[in-house]
């Protein structure tokens, strides 16, 4: 959907100028999802209004409620994502409802937003793109979100006693796994928990110290077993990383991490993954 | 040094030549190197189209001001996340 219609200039100015768009996670709607009691129900109460009207019911699918937040029409994810049936849909309950032409009734704004992170912890922006298409959806790259606690962060780095240029350390396992388990490309299975490193290693350098900054050069390697469906297939990501990190060793404070993929491949195709500090 | 031994050395030096070389190829990767592989990998705004839209914040919000407008709602419900394309 996102590739296809929700891409394309005519569905994005219909959904704008005639439309209240909204999309859900269809996760947070479980029994233990996030989602507060009163939002669940009333996408059960869709749900319930689509087969009482024996339409197309299902997790994946567009629904259409009139002004008054009855269920109007539905269709099926394998159909929606053809722009052309899409608009036809989108078209039909304009012309049926006569819904003038306006701006967006919500400003649009970035989806993909930096989370909250407490106090001294840090905020990571992971970008993933497929280079050759091959192995992975290429439609688009895809991005993840990863905030480190305030002690995670302080373990990315060495001792403040142990920082000279030249001096190396190893990046404890467990806070190198945060990040490197996002590295993989766009695949259907995004459950990171599943993911399991044959091999790991992130290393700092010390490569230089000025008026109480440190940067060191990173670099490591993974191998890691990631299914692109639901199921184990024996895919892995195989990598080679390198990055940079600015620190003030006397308050274990991280500055500054950029961190991307040298070599990546994975089912048979390259990728590239990017990481840098945002907040 | 019999034929073996000298393809042993052969073989020895070939390797460490291409490690010594992949070791300097990365080595030459620096600061502005991993820089601007940062910014070229990143998402580029005209690969997240679907920040062009105007989305509701959750059904209630968007019943709320389907209400108040007199539009009709367009909600889709899937897996993952389609804000980071995770899905």
């Amino acid at each position: 959907m996102r590739a296809g219609p929700l891409s394309n200039q005519k569905v994005i100015s219909l959904l704008n100028e005639h439309f209240v768009p909204v999309y859900t996670v269809n996760e947070e709607y479980t029994d233990k999802g996030s989602a507060p009691p009163e939002e669940k129900a009333e996408r059960n109460r869709i749900f319930q209004e689509g087969h009482a009207a024996k339409l197309s019911v299902g997790s994946v699918h567009v629904y259409i409620l009139a002004p008054d937040g009855h269920l109007r029409d539905s269709l099926h994810v394998a159909k929606a994502a053809q722009s052309e049936h899409l608009m036809a849909m989108l078209e039909k309950t304009v012309a049926e409802l006569k819904v003038p032409k306006g701006k967006p009734v919500v400003a649009p704004v970035t989806q993909s937003q930096c989370p909250p992170s407490p106090p001294g912890s840090i905020a990571l922006h992971l970008s993933a793109r497929s280079l050759d298409g091959r192995g992975a959806w290429g439609d688009f790259p895809v991005e993840d979100w990863i905030v480190l606690s305030s002690d995670e962060s302080k373990r990315l780095l060495p001792g403040a006693d142990a920082v000279s240029i030249g001096a190396t350390w190893e990046i404890p396992r467990e806070v190198a796994t945060r990040i490197l388990t996002h590295f993989y490309p766009a695949t259907e299975n995004n459950d990171v928990s599943k993911n399991v490193f044959e091999k790991q290693s992130l290393k700092g350098t010390v490569t230089s110290v000025e008026n109480g900054v440190a940067r060191a050069r990173l670099t490591g390697e993974m191998k890691m077993a990631h299914s692109f469906y639901h199921k184990a297939d024996g895919k892995t990501v195989e990598a080679t990383v390198i990055g940079f990190i600015d620190f003030v060793p006397a308050q274990g404070k991280v500055d500054s991490l950029k961190l991307v993929t040298d070599e990546a491949t994975y089912g048979g195709g390259k990728f590239a993954v990017g990481v840098r500090l945002v907040r | 040094m019999n034929r073996a031994a000298q393809s042993v050395c052969v073989s020895a030096f070939l390797f460490a030549a291409f490690a010594g070389a992949a070791d300097r190829q990365s080595a030459n990767k620096d600061f502005a190197w991993v820089q601007a592989r940062v910014q070229e990998i990143a998402v580029k705004p005209e690969e997240r189209r679907l920040d062009e839209i105007g989305w509701a914040k959750d059904i209630r919000e968007a019943k709320r001001l389907a209400k108040e407008t007199g539009r009709p709602v367009f909600l889709f419900t899937h897996d993952g996340r389609l804000n980071i394309g995770r899905c």
